[in-house]
C-alpha cells in the first residue's frame, strides 16, 4: 500500500478535528466537526447558483454602462487586436515590436474579425470577469466558506479593482488575477499534500495563467515561492529520501505544462523584465501606497480595515497553517510587504484585493463563532451590510471609471478607424500623437490595421523599437507649427503617409484644425467630431 | 509558540485583532493615507555603486546603496548596505562624501559629508545603515563616495573600503534665486536655473556642468524641447539683455534636445565651450519647440539672479 505523500504534511490539530481525512488532513475537503452533517449537493448547487446570479447582475450592470457609453474606453484593447493579428499569422505592423502572452490577444483578434470594437471590448470584459469570479468562487467554495463564497466573490467582483480593469481594457490582468488565486490555492494544496491529481490541475492552471498575463504570472511565482518557504519552515517531520523524490516528481509534473511558455518568457525576461527592473530602481514607497489607495478606492472605509485585518490574519490564525488559504494569505501578505519595503513596484498593489479575499475566506472557513454569542446575528448583519455597501459603492464608481477612460477615446472613433482603413493602403504609415501621454495609436494599428508611428510617453512601452517610433511621433507633434507646410514635410521625412489626429489630442486646437480644413481641403481624408485624418503630400 | 497559541485561543485575541484593525483603519482613514507632497526638487537619476568596485582592504565592505534620494542644498540621509566578510563580529564606522568631479582624494576637500555612524556587524552579515548629513552641499554637481572604516580595540580606525557611486549627484537649491519675465510655457516650463562648477570657481579647467536646470512638462503629454543656456553681460548701471541671443557679447551653451513628460521635473545641465574673461554676467535658460522660426519657437525662459563674476 502506498503511504501518503506526507513530505510536508504533519498530523496536527486540524487532523484531529477532521476524522474523515485520516491522520493527514485533506485540505481540499472541508473540515467539519464530526457531528456536522455533510452539506448536500443541492446546498452546494444553491450556493453556486446564487453566486453566479449575483456576479451576473454585476457584469450585466457593467455591460449596460459600457453600451450606454457607446464607444470603446482605454487603449489596451487596440494593442491586443494588433498582437492577436500577429499571433494569428498577420505579423506585427512595420516598425512595431512587442511580445505578449497569447490568449487574450487571440480572442480579441478573433472577435475583431466578427464584431465592431466596442462589442469586442465588452465581450473581453465579460470573459475576464467571469474567469475571475469563477476562479475565486471555486477556491472559496472548496475551502468550505459556504454562503460566504457568494458574499465575498460578489464583493470582490463589484467592489475591487476589477471594474477599473474592465474600464481600461485590462482583460489579461482581470482574468489573470483570478487564475492567480486559483493557481496559488492549488499550489498551496499541493504543498500541503502532494497528490498527482492536484499536480495536473496546478499545471493546467499555471499554463492558463502564464498564457494570459506575464505580469500576474510573475507575481504569482513570487507568492508561490513565499508559500513554499513558509511551508518548509513550518515544524514538520523530517521527510524521507523516498518521499522527497516522489514529491519532486509531482512538482515536476505540475511545472511541466508551463515549460511550453519558456520561449515566450525568455523573450519577455529580456525586454519587459529588464524594463521593469530599470523602473524598479526609481520607484518610491509613496507610489506603492498611492497604488494601494487606487485599488481600494471603491469603498475605502471598508477596504482599509480589511487590508489591515488581512495582514494580521496569518499571525492570528497561525494554528490553521496547514490550511491552503493560510498559506495563500501568508504568501500574498509577505510578497506585498516585501515589495512595499524593498522594491515598491506599484502594480503589485493589484494583489491587495486577492489578499483580502484569501484572508476573509480563511476566516469564513475556519472561525466558528460560539453558538452562544449574543451578538452573532448582529455581527453577521453588520458584515453583510458592510459587504453590500462595498458592492453598491463599487458599482456606482464604474460609470465614472468608464467616463475617465472614455475621455481618451472620443465618440465616433470606431467609425473614424473604419474610414482610415477604407481610405488608405495596408502599407500606409500613420502618424498618431499621444493622448495624455498614452499610446492612442494602438487603436490605429489594431483596428484600422495600419502601421503607425504610435506616439507615447516612454513609460508605457517596454521595447526599444516601439520607444524609438514613439519618440519620432513625439518629436513631430512637439512642433509649434503643426499642420504647416514645413511640418508636413517633416512628417513625410519621418516616413508617414497619413496623420490621424484624435479629437482628444490637445496639442492642436480646434481653430487650427478648422483653418487647415478650410485652407487645405484636398489634404483632409476624413473629418468628424472624433478625428481628423490628413494626407501627407 | 505555545504561549502565543494559548493566547490566540482566548477571546481576547478576537478583541485585540478587532481593535488593532479598527485603530489602524481609523488612522489610515483619518489621515487619508500618507500625503506625498510633490517637490520641485527632482530626484537624482538612478545612482548605484560603480562596478566593479575596488577590493576592500579590510573585513567591512560596502555592497549597496539606496537609490531613491532627493538631493538638495539642505542635505539628505544616505542609506548604504554594509557587509562584514569575516567570521568575527566587527565594529565599523561609515560615512559618505560629496566631492567635485575629477577629485582624486575626496576626503581632502569634501563639499558635503555624512556624519560618521558607528555600526556593529555580526560575522558574515549584511546590514543597512542610514547616514545623516553633517555638512550640507551647496548647489552643484558632485561625485558621491561611500566609506567604511574598521574600529580597532584601542578606539582608532583603519580603512576597510571606499567606493564611488555613479552617475553624478546634482544638488539643486530648495529656494532657487530666479526670475521669470513672461508666463510659464504652455507645454514645458523651467523651474530652476542655477550656476555651478566653473561659473562659481571661475576655474576654466574645471570639469562638470556649468549650470543646472530643472525642466518639466506641464501635463502628462510628452514634448520635445531644445534647451539653451546663455551668459549675458551685465553692463554698468543696467541689467543684462532679456534676449541674450540678440546680444553679440553673450555666450551660448551647446543646444540640447530633450523629451520631457509626465509633469515630472528633470535635471538637465549646460556647459559652455568658452567662458568670458571678466565682468559680471547673468545666466539664463530657454526652452524652444521646433517651429517655422529659425531656431524654433520660444516656449519658456528663466533667469538666475545670482550674478556670475569673472576676473582676469
Amino acid at each position: 500500500m502506498t503511504p501518503p505523500l506526507n513530505v510536508l504534511a504533519d498530523a496536527g490539530p486540524s487532523a484531529r478535528r477532521c476524522p474523515h481525512t485520516g491522520p493527514y488532513p485533506d485540505p481540499m475537503q472541508r473540515c467539519r466537526a464530526a457531528d456536522q452533517p455533510r452539506p448536500s449537493l443541492s446546498h452546494d448547487l444553491t450556493i453556486a447558483a446564487v453566486t453566479a446570479a449575483a456576479v451576473l447582475v454585476v457584469i450585466t450592470f457593467r455591460v449596460a454602462v459600457q453600451t450606454a457609453h457607446g464607444e470603446v474606453t482605454g487603449l489596451d484593447t487596440g494593442n491586443f487586436l494588433t498582437l492577436g493579428h500577429a499571433w494569428l499569422g498577420d505579423g506585427l505592423p512595420e516598425g512595431a515590436e512587442s511580445t505578449y502572452p497569447p490568449i487574450v490577444p487571440i480572442i480579441a483578434a478573433a472577435l475583431g474579425y466578427l464584431l465592431p470594437p466596442l462589442p469586442v471590448m465588452i465581450v473581453l470584459g465579460v470573459l475576464a470577469s467571469t474567469v475571475h469570479a469563477s476562479a475565486v468562487g471555486y477556491v472559496l467554495w472548496r475551502s468550505g466558506c459556504g454562503w460566504w463564497t457568494s458574499t465575498i466573490t460578489t464583493t470582490l467582483i463589484a467592489g475591487s479593482a476589477v471594474g477599473e480593469g474592465v474600464a481600461w481594457g485590462g482583460a489579461p490582468q482581470v482574468a489573470g488575477l483570478g487564475l492567480a488565486f486559483l493557481t496559488l490555492y492549488l499550489a498551496a494544496s499541493l504543498l500541503t499534500d502532494p497528490q498527482p491529481r492536484r499536480a495536473r490541475a496546478l499545471g493546467l492552471a499555471g499554463l492558463a495563467l502564464g498564457a494570459t498575463s506575464h505580469l500576474v504570472f510573475a507575481m504569482t511565482v513570487a507568492a508561490a515561492t513565499v508559500m513554499a518557504a513558509a511551508r518548509f519552515l513550518s515544524p514538520v517531520p523530517r521527510p524521507t529520501r523516498a518521499n522527497v523524490t516522489r514529491a519532486a516528481a509531482v512538482w515536476a509534473r505540475a511545472a511541466a505544462p508551463s515549460l511550453l511558455l519558456a520561449p515566450l518568457y525568455l523573450d519577455l525576461a529580456g525586454t519587459v523584465g529588464s524594463s521593469v527592473a530599470e523602473r524598479g530602481r526609481t520607484q518610491s514607497f509613496a507610489e506603492f501606497v498611492t497604488a494601494v489607495e487606487f485599488v481600494s478606492r471603491e469603498m475605502p472605509l471598508l477596504w482599509r480595515p480589511a487590508i489591515v485585518l488581512a495582514l494580521l490574519v496569518p499571525a492570528v490564525l497561525y494554528r490553521q497553517r496547514r490550511h491552503p488559504l493560510w498559506l495563500l494569505t501568508t504568501g500574498l501578505a509577505t510578497v506585498l510587504v516585501g515589495v512595499a519595503v524593498s522594491n515598491p513596484e506599484p502594480r503589485f498593489a493589484y494583489l491587495v484585493p486577492l489578499l483580502v479575499t484569501s484572508a476573509l475566506g480563511l476566516l469564513a472557513a475556519t472561525v466558528r463563532p460560539p453558538a452562544a454569542l449574543k451578538w452573532r446575528a448582529g455581527l453577521r448583519a453588520a458584515a453583510a451590510g458592510g459587504l453590500a455597501a462595498t458592492v453598491v459603492g463599487g458599482l456606482t464608481v464604474f460609470p465614472a471609471q468608464i467616463q475617465y477612460y472614455g475621455s481618451l477615446v472620443p465618440d465616433g472613433t470606431s467609425q473614424a478607424l473604419a474610414a482610415l482603413r477604407a481610405n488608405s493602403d495596408p502599407t500606409d504609415v500613420v502618424a498618431v500623437p499621444p493622448v495624455r501621454g498614452l499610446p492612442f495609436g494602438w487603436w490605429v494599428e489594431g483596428r484600422a490595421q495600419r502601421p503607425a508611428l504610435v506616439g507615447s510617453s516612454e513609460k508605457w512601452l517596454n521595447f526599444p523599437r516601439e520607444r524609438e517610433r514613439a519618440n519620432t511621433s513625439v518629436r513631430l507633434f512637439s512642433a509649434a507649427d503643426a499642420l504647416s507646410d514645413r511640418w508636413l514635410r517633416s512628417v513625410r521625412r519621418a516616413g508617414a503617409d497619413l496623420v490621424y489626429i484624435p479629437a482628444t489630442y490637445d496639442g492642436i486646437t480646434t481653430e487650427e484644425l478648422d483653418r487647415f480644413t478650410r485652407n487645405q481641403p484636398d489634404l483632409v481624408a476624413y473629418s468628424s467630431s472624433a478625428a481628423t485624418i490628413v494626407r501627407v503630400p | 509558540m505555545n504561549v502565543i497559541q494559548r493566547l490566540f485561543r482566548r477571546r481576547i485575541t478576537a478583541s485585540v485583532t478587532a481593535s488593532a484593525t479598527l485603530a489602524a483603519a481609523a488612522a489610515s482613514g483619518l489621515l487619508l493615507w500618507p500625503e506625498h507632497a510633490s517637490t520641485t526638487i527632482p530626484e537624482t537619476p538612478v545612482v548605484q555603486l560603480v562596478s566593479p568596485a575596488d577590493e576592500p582592504d579590510g573585513p567591512v565592505e560596502i555592497t549597496g546603496l539606496d537609490t531613491n534620494v532627493v538631493w538638495s542644498d539642505q542635505g539628505t540621509s544616505v542609506t548604504m548596505q554594509v557587509t562584514n566578510r569575516s567570521d568575527e563580529p566587527v565594529d565599523a564606522t561609515v560615512w559618505w562624501l560629496l566631492a567635485l568631479p575629477g577629485e582624486q582624494e575626496p576626503w581632502d576637500n569634501p563639499k558635503a559629508a555624512g556624519e560618521r555612524t558607528d555600526v556593529r556587524l555580526r560575522a558574515n552579515t549584511t546590514q543597512k545603515v542610514t547616514v545623516p548629513v553633517e555638512k550640507a552641499p551647496a548647489s552643484g554637481s558632485y561625485v558621491l563616495s561611500l566609506w567604511a572604516h574598521q574600529v580597532l580595540a584601542d578606539g582608532g580606525t583603519r580603512h576597510s573600503h571606499g567606493v564611488n557611486a555613479q552617475s553624478l549627484i546634482h544638488v539643486l537649491p530648495v529656494k532657487p534665486d530666479v526670475t521669470r519675465l513672461n508666463d510659464p510655457g504652455r507645454y514645458a516650463t523651467l523651474t530652476v536655473i542655477e550656476p555651478v562648477g566653473r561659473l562659481l570657481t571661475a576655474d576654466p579647467k574645471g570639469t562638470g556642468p556649468d549650470a543646472l536646470v530643472s525642466v518639466q512638462s506641464t501635463s502628462q503629454q510628452p514634448v520635445e524641447v531644445a534647451l539653451d543656456c546663455y551668459l549675458a553681460p551685465i553692463r554698468t548701471g543696467r541689467t543684462a539683455s532679456s534676449e541674450p541671443w540678440t546680444d553679440r557679447q553673450a555666450v551660448a551653451s551647446e543646444s540640447r534636445q530633450v523629451i520631457v513628460s509626465d509633469a515630472v521635473p528633470e535635471v538637465l545641465t549646460c556647459r559652455f565651450d568658452e567662458l568670458p574673461h571678466d565682468g559680471d554676467w547673468q545666466l539664463s535658460a530657454f526652452l524652444r519647440r521646433a517651429g517655422a522660426e529659425e531656431g524654433g519657437t520660444h516656449e519658456d525662459g528663466l533667469y538666475s539672479r545670482r550674478t556670475v563674476t569673472f576676473q582676469d
